[in-house]
């Protein structure tokens, strides 16, 4: 679980950057990634607990059993709904930056469909081998980060460290509005955990397996942020649509390597696919509990519905993006999320309170 | 009275065996000699090379007896020595004037057979299978019970060393085509009595005889009776090597990357049985298969064990970088001329430039071409008679290497990364590892030529998302790595030394009773 979560993290981190290109906290960008992170981590510990309590079970099983069969049915399919748009706003953003930075001649709809039919048949394998999956991924993307430093460290850039103060000049608000949206993100990581009921075995420590991952991923945003705005400038890389690509463009070993993108495209490219198999995965099981189906037949069916769409919407099905700003998925999706977490903590706690009043166990 | 009805009453020896035999549903022996001579001779096809010698027993009655084999499968000297020579020379004086047909069975079993492995057969559908494996049958008149003599005996080639797996430090003996050779060279080397041999026979047609190998304390009990389970499912009519077998066996058997391992080395075989794993032996081959599998094994070389933990770590890390450049070596050319020019630095670019300009073909058509030229010289060097096959290999790659730059239908660099390609993927130790990733080649190819980087960065999570799934035995194919342990990772990525690493067994693999560490190992001078 803590590699899952740190691998569906790394996309986010190596192309958008949120706490750096939302909002205005300019030279606070580490501050917002830090704040952020905090944030994240409680939040994930909160869906770990609600998680732990229901072991073995996905949220498409536990729902029905705390809400009642068609409350449970509605805010499973929700909640399967939020990782499908999911799945399709992480088709959006492989499809844009691909086509915009490596391949611009090749037509949009190649990159989509091959990355959906990757994921489809990463979810229509399983959480079992996706978790093993992740390990091997994990270490081409761990190794690539290490090459992507020393290259950094080697090459000679024009580093400032002044332009990371003065701290706080503008004030607190825009460091918080830089962590919104990057501590929201970090929530679906929490979703992850509801949805990927399987991995949450009693004996195994899930709630700091996902606070680790959480605050690892973290640490690594408030290195890229940091390293974004040294080579950049806070304003450059607040307009960059990818800060960190901007900034492997600018890194250059002479004579060995022209432009040391490659490793960040890798790292991204990477973490990308497998990002949008975990999320049409969460979706493919909360839905098949939900409605006493295999997974192995939902998983097809939602591959279907996300090729279907974006087939018959090539043109305009990114306009998700326009129609759920600031965020692609939409601020409300992420927040029906987090209202879906807490709606069932605060009933399980008190369904469990209840069953204590009575002498239940 | 009582004499006189026991004597008429009497009924021939072995009756009751086959009784129990026609109860079966099975044929029984019959009484009279000349009729199972001509009833095994129908049922054999009265071939050439049966042999059937009668003679004089000897006895009260002077009873007949005879031996049958096939001469070409049985050992001739054996069955003189051991059979014909006590049966027609000392039987007269051993069995005496008075034993009678109701003990003459025993009486040759026990004082007359010197061979090792003699028993008892009643049912004539069995006798015709034991004359089939290369054992001689002895039967006398008015007994309906016949004896079961082992004397396999035929042309086999000597133990030498193996062809597909050298090392230069090590053991040099390798399996032959004869099963008891190979159970006796993996006994050799692993004398515990805990050590498992199961025997059962393979093929409608062939009767391969094959037999289960495992540690009992070693091996999950759950992984021997799926080994077993599958064995005994395979139907089919001839099983000629142990590559049939590990086909029908394997879990997935559209996957390039195999579930089942083989091999030809007796220390290999050893250390897999010592690591809980299961080993099948097959007659007629060298070639012994070891299961579950795991990735780490065609990386692992046994001589990995024999020599310095730095250098062995080094060696395998080394295999690991051949993989890799085997694989993806030519497709990241392709897609770096291809697609991703600006990577490239400047001078080293134009060079590449400079030469390709000339070629007629496009890139990613000329590395394919070279590719398949790369596989067909390779292919006619195996098959090629020993003395030609290294020479034409090597004559024919340089000398077309050279025309074909020269004549400019390939560009030099294309030929340093193919030929690189190539040369790397034998440092990969195990041989059908290398089949898999050369072929796993051509797919990447594919999706550089067409898609750059971001093709293979999509293969690549693809074929990941393959090989994390694969299963060999209901053990992960990634096992010991994903899922793994730190501890383990001392065993298989890097080798460290005894004192460093955890002496387990590998997680995947060790039954629930033997998770501790081994015990300490005994003092060899120590009975």
């Amino acid at each position: 679980m803590f590699l899952i979560i740190v691998l569906t993290r790394i996309a986010v981190m190596a192309d958008g950057l949120p706490v750096v290109t939302v909002g205005s906290a300019l030279q606070d960008a580490w501050l917002g990634a830090l704040l952020a992170t905090a944030a994240s981590a409680a939040l994930a510990a909160l869906a770990a607990t609600l998680a732990m309590r229901f072991p073995g079970k996905s949220l498409g099983v536990f729902a029905r059993e705390t809400l009642g069969r068609w409350l449970g049915l509605g805010v499973s399919l929700a909640v399967a709904l939020v990782y499908f748009l999911l799945t399709l706003f992480e088709l959006y953003q492989l499809t844009t930056l691909t086509k915009g930075t490596i391949l611009p001649r090749t037509p949009a709809w190649v990159f989509t469909l091959s990355v959906l039919s990757v994921a489809v048949y990463g979810a229509y394998l399983g959480a079992d081998a996706m978790g093993r999956a992740a390990e091997v991924l994990i270490t081409i993307v761990f190794g690539a980060v290490v090459v992507g430093v020393c290259v950094l460290v080697a090459a000679p850039l024009p580093q400032s460290y002044s332009s990371l103060s003065p701290v706080l000049e503008r004030g607190v608000w825009p460091v918080a509005e830089a962590a919104i949206i990057p501590a929201l993100w970090f929530l679906v990581s929490g979703g992850t955990v509801l949805g990927l009921g399987k991995f949450t075995r009693p004996t195994q420590k899930l709630r700091g397996a996902v606070v680790g991952a959480v605050l690892a991923s973290g640490m690594l945003l408030t290195l890229f942020a940091v390293i974004s705005t040294l080579i950049l400038g806070p304003s450059e890389a607040r307009d960059q649509l990818a800060p960190m690509l901007s900034v492997a463009r600018a890194i250059n070993l002479p004579g060995i390597l022209e432009r040391s993108d490659l490793l960040l495209i890798v790292i991204w490219l990477l973490g990308a696919v497998f990002e949008t198999t975990i999320f049409l995965l969460v979706a493919a099981i909360v839905s098949a509990d939900a409605l006493g189906l295999n997974v192995t037949q939902v998983v097809p069916i939602l591959g279907a519905a996300a090729a279907l769409v974006v087939v018959l919407y090539t043109p305009t099905v990114f306009d998700l993006r326009r129609a759920a700003q600031p965020t692609p998925t939409g601020l409300g999706g992420l927040f029906a999320l987090g209202g879906v977490v807490a709606l069932m903590l605060v009933v399980t706690a008190l369904r469990g309170a209840g069953r204590r009043g009575r002498g239940g166990p | 009275m009582a004499f006189i009805r026991s004597r008429l009453g009497r009924r021939p020896e072995g009756a009751s065996q086959a009784r129990t035999a026609e109860l079966r549903g099975e044929r029984p022996l019959y009484a009279d000699l000349d009729q199972n001579i001509r009833v095994l001779k129908q049922e054999l096809g009265n071939p050439a090379d049966l042999a059937v010698k009668e003679f004089l027993l000897g006895g009260r009655r002077n009873l007949r007896g005879a031996v049958l084999c096939l001469d070409t499968l049985a050992d001739e000297t054996l069955v003189n020595d051991i059979l014909l020579t006590p049966l027609m020379i000392w039987a007269r004086q051993e069995l005496g004037g008075r034993t009678a047909r109701g003990k003459l069975i025993g009486a040759v079993r026990h004082s007359l057979a010197t061979a090792k492995k003699v028993k008892d057969i009643s049912c004539l559908d069995m006798l015709v299978t034991h004359i089939l494996r290369g054992d001689t049958v002895f039967l006398a008149d008015g007994v309906q019970t016949g004896l079961v003599i082992e004397t396999k005996g035929w042309p086999a080639r000597a133990v030498a060393e193996p062809s597909t797996e050298v090392t230069t430090r090590g053991p040099h003996l390798g399996f032959n085509e004869t099963i008891k050779d190979n159970l006796g060279l993996v006994r050799l080397r692993f004398k515990t009595p805990g050590l498992m041999v199961e025997r059962l026979f393979i093929g409608d047609r062939s009767k391969t005889d094959v037999r289960i190998l495992y540690h009992k304390d070693l091996a999950p009990p759950q992984l021997v009776a799926e080994v077993r389970r599958r064995l005994r499912a395979i139907e089919t009519d001839v099983v000629l090597d142990s590559g049939v077998i590990q086909n029908l066996i394997s879990d997935h058997r559209l996957s390039l990357f195999l579930t089942t391992r083989s091999s030809e080395r007796p220390d290999s075989v050893v250390a897999d049985l010592n690591d809980g794993r299961v080993a099948v032996l097959v007659d007629g081959t060298p070639f012994v298969i070891t299961m579950p599998n795991d990735i780490y094994s065609f990386f692992a070389s046994p001589e990995d064990n024999y020599i310095g933990y730095p250098v062995a770590t080094l060696l395998r890390l080394m295999r690991f970088q051949g993989f890799f450049i085997s694989t993806f070596a030519t497709p990241f050319y392709i897609a770096m001329v291809g697609f991703h020019q600006e990577l490239i630095p400047l001078p080293l670019l134009l060079n590449i430039a400079s030469t390709q300009g000339g070629v007629p073909f496009p890139l990613a058509v000329t590395a394919v071409l070279a590719e398949i030229v790369v596989e067909v010289l390779r292919e006619a060097g195996v098959r090629l008679p020993k003395q030609f096959g290294p020479a034409v290999s090597i004559v024919g790659a340089l000398v077309l290497g050279q025309a074909a730059i020269q004549a400019g239908f390939i560009s030099p660099g294309l030929v340093i990364v193919v030929t690189t390609a190539t040369i790397a993927s034998f440092a990969v130790p195990r041989s059908e590892a290398v089949i898999s990733f050369r072929l796993l080649r051509f797919p990447f190819l594919l999706l550089g030529t067409v898609l750059g980087f971001y093709g293979l960065a999509l293969g690549m999570v693809a074929v990941t998302y393959h090989v994390a799934a694969m299963k060999s035995f209901g053990v992960p194919f990634l096992s010991m790595y994903a899922p793994g342990r730190v501890s383990e990772l001392g065993e298989k990525p890097v080798l460290l030394p005894e004192a460093l690493r955890r002496p387990v067994r590998p997680a995947a693999y060790r039954d629930r009773t033997h998770r501790g560490p081994l015990p300490a190992p005994k003092d060899p001078n120590q009975p």
